[in-house]
């Protein structure tokens, strides 16, 4: 009776060990595999409510829209042996929800669709076809003097609409490790009707 | 309850017992995020270099986060400036385009060691920044570089505004040198 109980601890300790070596990120050897890259940003501001986020002073713009076309992809980089790319998106407009109406607004990303990997993993490059509410920031005094530049505040200002539901970033196309939405912008199938309206809500408070 | 029956009851104790500890572990070692990289060779010494063209205000900042993280109690890191070859390299960007994004940092290997590493700061940013918040930019970069994601008020925020301005973190905190030594132990 004494042996059994001692083996049961036994085992018991044994998974304990076992589960220190899994959860352990070091690995003693050195696995062959392909050449891979990723790119991590840090963003000037987070947000933690859709009432911060709407009310935000920068955020100029709220649309909702579809990502029509690649409008341009440049290499932004001065230092000759670092290129780094940015893509300008056609994001065309269906409803504002704030700010003046516009038909098409060019969204600009880090990273470029040929060049693997360039993205930022927790802002991925947008894909043609896809439907967004976007929460916007104007880009002034362009260089080539374009008024419908814009950029979006990296994964809180961007939530992807599928059959007219709306999905915060982390249940669509990165994972909680990378993007973790704050409980006041997780959305998880919200209607695209009920979204709207509460933006609204939020906006005509002020 | 007789002897007998307690028997079987024992053992399940133990088993119960066994997946708690087993639960709880992985909870604890997953509450923290890597980005799922690391050196292979560890991160003492860690060589980095600047790119010809970056300004001594980004210099400035890079170095002295470097500093934080080599100097932070119980760190494993040791970044070393070199004027060679490097496993880092920093310099900047100034791109209104990107307007939201204070810097940036690429990472190259074979999955999951990292050969190469760049961090920039993207000064049409940071160049409006105080020296502390440019300095917290810097040192998040060079924690994405040694294997760390985004995770909340610690020096890997993904924000700079929670991060400096809110918790007014500059430096590595206790939970960003804590993971770094179970990254590399």
């Amino acid at each position: 009776m004494h042996t059994k109980n001692t083996i049961s601890m036994m085992v018991a300790l044994l998974l304990i060990l076992t589960t220190a070596v899994s959860c352990a990120a070091a690995t003693d050897e050195k696995p062959a595999s392909s050449e891979a890259a990723t790119s991590s940003a840090s963003w000037v501001r987070g947000f933690k409510t859709l009432e911060e986020l709407s009310n935000y002073a920068d955020i100029d713009l709220i649309a909702i829209g579809t990502i029509d076309r690649i409008a341009n992809v440049t290499n932004y980089s001065s230092v000759p042996e670092r290129p780094q790319y940015m893509t300008g998106f056609a994001f065309s407009v269906q409803t504002v929800l704030k700010g003046d109406l516009i038909k098409e607004v060019i969204v600009y990303q880090s990273g470029a669709a040929d060049q693997p990997s360039s993205g930022v993993e927790d802002d991925p490059l947008f894909r043609l076809g896809e439907n967004y509410v976007l929460f916007l920031k104007k880009i002034e005094q362009t260089k080539d003097g374009s008024q419908n530049a814009f950029s979006h505040p990296g994964p809180w200002g961007r939530y992807q609409i599928i059959n007219n539901n709306v999905y915060s970033l982390n249940h669509t196309i990165t994972d909680s490790k990378v993007y973790s939405a704050p409980a006041g912008l997780d959305y998880n199938g919200v209607s695209i009707d009920a979204f709207s309206a509460e933006i609204k809500s939020i906006l005509s408070a002020q | 309850m007789t002897k007998q029956q307690f028997k079987p009851l024992k053992y399940a104790i133990s088993i119960v017992l066994a997946l708690i500890f087993l639960f709880v572990g992985g909870t604890v070692a997953l509450a923290w995020d890597y980005n799922g990289w690391q050196w292979y060779d560890g991160v003492d010494p860690l060589y980095y270099k600047f790119y010809n063209g970056t300004s001594q205000e980004t210099q400035d900042a890079f170095t002295m986060a470097a500093y934080y993280w080599e100097t932070a109690s119980d760190s494993p890191v040791n970044y070393t400036y070199t004027t060679g070859n490097a496993n880092i390299y920093a310099y900047e960007v100034s791109n209104q385009y990107l307007g939201w994004m204070s810097g940036k940092t690429d990472i190259e290997g074979s999955m999951p060691y990292i050969t190469q590493a760049y961090v920039y700061l993207n000064t049409y940013v940071t160049s409006g920044y105080p020296a502390g918040k440019r300095i917290s930019v810097a040192g998040h970069e060079l924690g994405h570089a040694i294997g760390h994601s985004h995770n909340d008020w610690e020096l890997m925020d993904g924000s700079d505004y929670w991060r400096w301005e809110v918790a007014h973190i500059e430096s590595p905190t206790y939970s960003d040198i804590y993971y770094t030594n179970q990254l590399y132990p």
